[in-house]
């Protein structure tokens, strides 16, 4: 454990002479669990998972179990913080997040704990949640390691932020800003389509790519680029829209439905959407086994 | 009135207008995420000298013939609290560093430590806090980066100089720091 505070202290101190570890990211997370290292049995892949959700839904707090095969030269610390900036496991705005990382190749163990969550779950309680883990670890009983470790780690952070629906309010307003979005996208559709020019879309473009380069404050080339696009967008889109309303009426069929003339879309679910912004700041312990 | 002249003159001069808005409120957005983030590295410092004085207290007792260390690291304490330009806070750091390097040295030589529970808890969040500490750094000095890449690089630079952005400095390790001990992985 000693060893471990001298290895921090020499490469905090040795930061400016490594600026840079080789963090490559071990792809998209499918869900709580993601055993790239494929170590853990199916079973407890989907109790976990399931129990993960679950702490999340009356919690909101993010607990992350992942396994790796190789840090590819990395260290174990900056390996988990760049995973965790990586992925934003916790919530935006409480950024209480948990992230569980075992390295196989250079037989290490990590928990990263977002900022939200460092009173909950000091170093000092991630450093003896370590300490039990180890043994199973020692073991290759990584089923029995990553079960002990979610399980102390839940207990340490259940109390933190309790009861509240945080998650709903993320999903709540993307979808409301989708909605607007589409409304939008819709509204201008219908005008375009009617009317008889061709033109319009591409200097609506123009002024939508004017207006969002300035609010965003972005540099010049990059919102004279957008600007252009946008205008392209706007120029298709009218020419699309206008083409296909007066096939339709023409024809007698039913205009489509962002002309105006009916309903339509639908919601796709079951894929994992990823986390909600949450950060650390190289909290929590590392281990060795 | 008619001129195309003249509204080629007024569309450049809001286009100009529009860049020159966009660049400052860039600069000034990049130029205040690097104070933050150095105000982030300076609240783990204070979290690290809040620390060390219970470590301390709590392996005083063990480790009486180790004077010389303690009061290095409380010279180094005070001289942090007095500094007052970031140069001396820096020198503070680096003192305390070092001289924090070689008590994690001695209490190796203190089995008897290992069994007192306050000083394993201790030594983990000093761990915790030595971790944190590189990786604010990590964040400050890849802010200064963005930051300066955008100060120096055309024609944004034209712009910084007009209104006074000066590129900022990075952080690096200061005098001591090669004194770090043997790492035994």
């Amino acid at each position: 454990m000693r060893t471990a505070l001298q290895v921090c202290v020499s490469v905090a101190l040795l930061l400016s002479a490594l600026p840079v570890y080789a963090y490559s990211s071990p792809g998209v997370p499918s869900g709580f669990v993601n055993d790239f290292a494929n170590v853990l049995s199916s079973e407890t892949k989907a109790e976990l998972e399931n129990g993960l959700r679950d702490f999340q839904a009356s919690t909101t707090n993010e607990v992350v179990l992942v396994t790796v095969p190789t840090l590819d030269g990395d260290v174990v610390s900056n390996y988990a913080v760049k995973l965790f900036e990586d992925w934003k496991i916790g919530t935006d705005e409480r950024d209480n997040g948990v992230l569980l990382l075992f390295a196989l190749t250079e037989r290490k163990v990590r928990i990263e704990v977002g900022y939200g969550l460092e009173g909950a779950l000091p170093d000092s309680a991630a450093e003896s949640i370590i300490q039990e883990m180890i043994p199973y670890l020692q073991a290759e009983d990584f089923d029995g390691a990553a079960r002990i470790g979610i399980a102390s780690i839940l207990v340490a952070t259940q109390g933190e932020y309790q009861g509240t629906v945080r998650t709903e309010d993320v999903v709540g307003s993307i979808l409301s800003i989708i909605f607007l979005g589409l409304f939008f996208i819709q509204w201008v559709a219908a005008i375009l389509a009617r009317s008889k020019s061709y033109w319009a879309g591409g200097l609506i473009g123009v002024v939508a790519g004017i207006v969002l380069a300035t609010l965003l404050g972005w540099w010049f080339v990059a919102g004279m680029v957008l600007t252009v696009l946008l205008a392209g967008l706007g120029l298709l889109l009218d020419y699309g829209v206008s083409h296909a309303y007066h096939e339709a009426v023409h024809a007698g069929t039913p205009t489509p439905w962002w002309a105006g003339g009916g309903t339509g879309g639908s919601h796709s679910g079951g894929s994992f959407g990823g986390f909600w912004g949450g950060s650390s700041g190289g909290g929590g312990a590392s281990g060795s086994w | 009135m008619k001129s195309p002249i003249l509204w080629v003159v007024v569309g450049v001069v809001l286009l100009g207008a529009l860049y020159l808005g966009g660049t400052y409120n860039g600069l000034v957005a990049m130029s205040e995420g690097v104070d933050a983030q150095w105000a982030q590295v300076e609240s783990q410092y204070q979290r690290r000298f809040d620390l060390i004085p219970n470590l301390v207290e709590s392996v005083k007792g063990i480790m009486e013939q180790e004077q010389e260390v303690f009061t290095a690291i409380a010279d180094a304490r005070t001289r942090y609290a007095g500094a007052a330009t970031p140069d001396a806070k820096a020198a503070a750091v680096g003192e305390l560093e070092s001289a924090f390097a070689r008590l994690l040295v001695v209490v190796e030589n203190y089995p008897q430590l290992r069994s007192v529970e306050s000083v394993n808890a201790l030594i983990a969040e000093l761990a915790g806090t030595e971790n944190r500490i590189s990786v604010e750094r990590m964040r400050y000095n890849e802010a200064v980066r963005d930051y300066n890449v955008s100060v120096k690089t055309f024609p944004r630079t034209l712009v910084a100089s007009w209104f006074g952005f000066g590129p900022r400095t990075l952080f690096e390790s200061v005098e001591g720091a090669s004194q770090a001990p043997e790492v035994n992985l």
